[in-house]
């Protein structure tokens, strides 16, 4: 009796445990079948949407699919400044709104997302509470208002400096005070430049593996992307106090210079008019951003969110396979 | 080490300035370029002048008496109806207990709550309305109102009937019309307010919004009749143009006053645009298009004028005939703009026109009378007139920016009554006066310009650092008496007006005689003159008494500031911090009735001089005399001047080069005499070598009187001697 006794124990125990084990799948399955909009992931595959419309057509939908992509970070508004034409004086406001003309496909996390200008940041200072209250305040609407399903994290897109950053950590504390009442996250962007500086108040953030090099200059080789230009930031870099996704690009285009002086971004495809006008064509390769991933990973860590790839736009996507698209997200 | 090296270069730079440092400066106008053309009243905010300058306001709160009481003050509907928000509309309704103060808001309460419910929906209405017109809106984000549009239009609707019909039908269109249903609003307005006779209240609130659904809905003739109609000239120039052009603001009037030359929104938009032809109107802000000029424009509005006053449509002439004459003497046009005005004057007009007409008259009759006795009479009676106005019209936020003292003092326009006078006073009359040299009159104007307003105000914002806002705790209000007789802070105001420069530049004759005008009256326009102005006997004597300091007219001098009372003598804008008699500039802690002692001592000495027949005494004396006269031109300037340099805090006009002028130049070359001439009669070498070596003229010391106690003191101190008093310098 005494020798059964605790393997009977250990038994009923186990039973117990598959038990309950079992009523969690099943409660887990109920949930996905009634609200499967509503389900949210933390670590899974994601893209960011930066356009003024969402219309997804069949092969947005398919990349979607085809990659397990459960999240997208969908650029809502952006936030600038502007002079009130009957005061005379600047006035921030949300600009480039985001139009819904289709439904966001069901098992999708929307996470709706903000650029805000570094003139907008300045001109928010000393009013940080307040628009932090209007911003968040958007976000959750045109989230709620378009369908977005269950909404637990936002996003604010800065590309803040020393000289701001204590106004963008108020409006991010702010933004936080308010989102932590709802249990909604705040995650940030961050750029390689802002990897030294203290983190702002956010719950999390997405390192911004692009526009590493300058592209006004000449003589840059790739502006997107080029290991070179990542490297010294990484090395000397620790770790970071937020925990990190990390955002690959997987778009080009072409930077127009005449004369040897930058003029704008053009298409890809483009061709110069006349004999001193050049087009640098740039986009990142597979290969670059697997090199770049690796070297983030090895200084950094591994992700300990999403992997998230810069954008979904078919006329960007198509010049990668599935194959390198998995290898970015999986390998 | 390199930051260091900054810090140090510009240390040393610093160093390097000038000791005497100018004065902080402020931008000023000249008093010609205050805005005088007026035919609205703008920038109203009280409730009582909201009242006044807005007809439809007016009309609406009287309807509102109609619906309730007689008894009720409309400036108690006007605040509910036109002022009150959501939040504290609902406040005042929801709690029984709420004592009101405002006697419509209680007779709501008491008598008839339909009235309340209707104004409980408006205000949701204008509180949604705004909130969803805010560039942060997105659908579905809260608005803080009670109800919804959908809401508030759906009850607005069900609701229209009996008497409150037409107001519920445009809480109707204006909820519609923020939500888009253009096609609704059109609807309403077609099946029950349009055929309203054209004068109802609640058609006229209504027809912008058919306008702007009807432009919506591609009718755009009928929007621009409508908002020609309703005088809307920012839409007429948005949408009045070909294609995407835009109108200018003069097309936009020009269709307004074709469509509907009697529209009540006219007025504004033609004295914003007259007032940008005015002197003092930036040229720089004239930036319609480089194509335009304010020539241009002038003709555009002439040319309308000329139309509208031969349009037998046009109600309000004299504003039209007033506008023509404000461009013809703009032009330089004075005798056609006489004319003119005089058309005014019998045209029929409405009270707001017959002032402005009168004040053209005043400041045209300014410009072309003859100054003589016919015209003094005239003169006061027009300025008992512009008291009588300035008094009548006195608001709060007017006496606020007054006791400020900057707009005031700096010329910009911001209380009408007063900005005119100082225009005709300032800006005509007083230089034609001077230039006739009936000084003593022009001081009086000039006096009456500047300190009238103050004196009715009878406040002030002293600070220690100058106005309210740069350190608002430090500033305090006190009466203008107070403030000129106490000494904590400056006194920039009277030392820096108009008035001020013109009795300290005129000449101390002026002055005399104009500080004896002001004691003793020689006429009741003398009297009324006196009183709208600054003539405290402690300031005008005490001008008059440094002026005779300048003039080293010792005994008027002092005659003059013994009358100057001992609370006052501390309040003069200026202190005095070197020993006036010292050779070498030596500080000293207080000098309190410096200006009085300086005379009395200057006076004695001038006495003791005349009187004193050794010639050893003598020098020692003219000495002590030939220093006080340099000083009080030097270091110790404040006993014969009110400022040192060419700007000067609060200044209004251009200062005086008083160290380069006649007085200065003439003190500087009789100290300098004088000091010779005491050396010259000097019998004792012992006295003559002490003299020089006061004076810091060591060589003339060594050389001269070689067998003194002083020689031996400077040889023995140098081998190298100079002379170093430049003034007193060649003394041999």
């Amino acid at each position: 009796m005494k020798t059964l006794t605790p393997k009977l124990l250990c038994l009923m125990l186990l039973a117990a445990l598959l038990a309950g084990c079992r009523k969690h799948e099943a409660a887990k399955a109920d949930e996905e079948a009634s609200s499967c909009s509503d389900m949210y992931y933390d670590t899974d595959n994601a893209v960011y949407h930066w356009k003024t419309t969402f219309s997804p057509d069949s092969f947005d939908l398919y990349f979607l699919n085809r990659h397990n992509v459960r999240t997208i970070y969908m650029r809502m508004f952006d936030i600038a400044t502007e002079t009130d034409p009957l005061t005379g004086y600047s006035q921030v406001v949300p600009i480039a709104t985001t139009r819904f003309l289709k439904p966001v496909p069901k098992h999708t996390n929307v996470i709706p997302t903000t650029y805000i200008t570094t003139n907008a940041l300045r001109e928010m200072r000393g009013k940080e509470e307040e628009f932090a209250r209007l911003i968040v305040e958007r976000l959750t609407a045109m989230h709620a208002y378009n369908s977005c399903g269950l909404l637990r994290e936002i996003q604010f897109d800065c590309d803040w400096t020393p000289t701001t950053r204590a106004s963008y950590a108020s409006l991010c504390r702010h933004a936080r005070e308010l989102l932590d009442q709802k249990e909604v996250r705040l995650s940030i962007t961050l750029r390689l430049h802002q990897l030294d500086e203290e983190a702002p108040p956010a719950d999390r953030a997405v390192l911004m593996l692009y526009n590493t090099g300058n592209l006004k200059e000449k003589d840059t080789r790739n502006s997107i992307l080029d290991v070179d230009d990542v490297t010294p930031y990484l090395k000397q870099c620790g770790k970071y106090a937020l925990p990190l996704s990390y955002a690959y690009p997987l778009f080009g285009w072409g930077v127009m210079f005449r004369g040897g002086k930058f003029v704008s971004i053009v298409a890809e495809d483009s061709a110069g008019t006349s004999a001193d006008e050049h087009i640098r064509t740039e986009r990142a390769t597979a290969k670059e951003i697997m090199e770049v991933k690796a070297l983030v990973e090895k200084h950094l860590g591994k992700a300990q969110g999403r992997t998230v790839l810069y954008h979904l736009d078919q006329s960007q996507l198509n010049h990668y396979t599935d194959e390198e698209i998995q290898s970015i997200y999986y390998d | 080490m390199k930051r260091y090296k900054a810090y140090i270069t510009i240390s040393i730079m610093c160093l390097m300035l000038p000791a005497a440092s100018k004065a902080c400066w402020v931008g000023w106008h000249d008093a010609g370029e205050y805005f005088m053309y007026r035919v609205c009243e703008t920038g109203v905010e009280d409730v009582s002048g909201i009242l006044k300058s807005d007809p439809l306001v007016y009309r609406n709160c009287k309807e509102w008496q109609s619906l309730t009481s007689d008894t009720i003050r409309l400036q108690d509907i006007c605040q509910i109806v036109y002022k009150t928000t959501l939040p504290d509309m609902e406040k005042v309704f929801s709690d029984d207990k709420w004592e009101s103060g405002n006697g419509f808001t209680r007779w709501l309460i008491n008598n008839d709550r339909a009235l309340a419910d209707y104004l409980l929906l408006s205000k949701n209405n204008e509180h949604v309305r705004h909130q969803r017109n805010s560039r942060w809106y997105y659908p579905s984000m809260k608005t803080g109102g009670r109800m919804s549009l959908e809401q508030i239009a759906d009850t607005a609707l069900a609701r229209a009937t009996g008497r409150l019909k037409h107001r519920y039908l445009l809480q109707a269109v204006r909820a519609l019309f923020t939500l888009g249903r253009y096609d609704e609003c059109i609807q309403i307005w077609n099946r029950h307010l349009e055929h309203l006779p054209e004068d109802n209240l609640m058609r006229s609130h209504t027809k912008p919004y058919i306008a702007g659904a009807l432009v919506r809905r591609g009718h755009r003739k009928q929007a621009l009749m409508y908002y020609a109609e309703m005088g809307d000239a920012e839409s007429l120039a948005v949408y009045g143009g070909e294609g995407d052009r835009k109108l200018y603001s003069w097309e936009a009037l020009e269709l307004m006053c074709r469509h509907a030359p009697d529209s009540p929104a006219i007025p504004e938009a033609l004295q914003k645009l007259v007032r940008q032809l005015e002197p003092g109107y930036p040229a720089y802000c004239f930036s319609i298009s480089d194509k335009i000029t304010q020539e241009s424009v002038r003709e555009r509005v002439y040319a309308l004028g000329q139309r509208m006053v031969r349009n037998p449509k046009t109600k309000d002439r004299a504003m039209w005939y007033y506008t023509l004459a404000f461009l013809d003497d703009i032009q330089g046009n004075t005798a056609r703009a006489c004319q003119l005005l005089a058309k005014a004057e019998k045209a029929p007009s409405t009270p707001l026109i017959d002032k402005s007409v009168k004040v053209l008259r005043i400041y045209l009759d300014a410009k072309t009378r003859t100054y003589d006795r016919a015209y003094d009479h005239v003169l006061h009676r027009q300025l008992q007139w512009l008291d009588l106005q300035i008094r009548e019209n006195l608001t709060a936020k007017v006496c606020e920016e007054t006791a400020d003292f900057y707009r005031l003092h700096t010329n910009v326009s911001y209380y009408y009554w007063n900005d005119v006078m100082r225009r005709i006073l300032l800006g005509v009359i007083c230089p034609r006066m001077l230039e006739q040299g009936n000084a003593v009159r022009a001081l009086q104007l000039a006096n009456m310009a500047d300190n009238h307003l103050l004196n009715i105000v009878d406040k002030e914002f002293a600070t220690h650092t100058g106005r309210p806002y740069l350190n608002p705790s430090l500033s305090l209000q006190h009466s203008i008496t107070h403030y000129r007789h106490d000494s904590t802070w400056g006194n920039p105001n009277d030392y820096s007006n108009h008035f001020f420069e013109m009795i300290d530049s005129i000449g101390v004759e002026h002055a005399v005689r104009y500080a004896e005008v002001a004691c003793r009256p020689r006429d009741k326009f003398d009297a009324f003159l006196n009183q709208c102005g600054y003539v405290g006997s402690d300031y005008l004597n005490d001008i008059v008494g440094t002026q005779y300091l300048r003039r080293m007219d010792y005994a008027k001098a002092f005659r003059y500031l013994s009358a100057v009372s001992e609370a006052y003598k501390n309040h003069i804008n200026a202190t005095m911090d070197y020993d006036p008699f010292a050779v070498k500039a030596t500080r000293i802690t207080e000098a309190r009735d410096f200006k009085y002692d300086f005379a009395r001592e200057m006076l004695h000495l001038e006495q003791c001089i005349a009187g004193t027949a050794d010639p050893n005494r003598r020098a020692r004396l003219m000495l002590r005399f030939a220093t006080g006269v340099r000083n009080s031109f030097g270091v110790c300037w404040p006993l014969t001047q009110y400022y040192k340099g060419e700007c000067y805090i609060y200044q209004v006009c251009e200062k005086r080069q008083w160290e380069t002028d006649r007085y200065t130049t003439a003190a500087l070359l009789r100290s300098d005499r004088m000091v010779r001439e005491a050396l010259d009669i000097i019998t004792d070498p012992c006295l003559a070598a002490e003299m020089q070596y006061t004076l810091c003229n060591f060589a003339t010391v060594a050389r001269l009187y070689p067998n003194t106690p002083y020689a031996r003191k400077v040889r023995g101190a140098c081998d190298n001697l100079k002379d170093h008093s430049p003034i007193f310098a060649a003394t041999e």
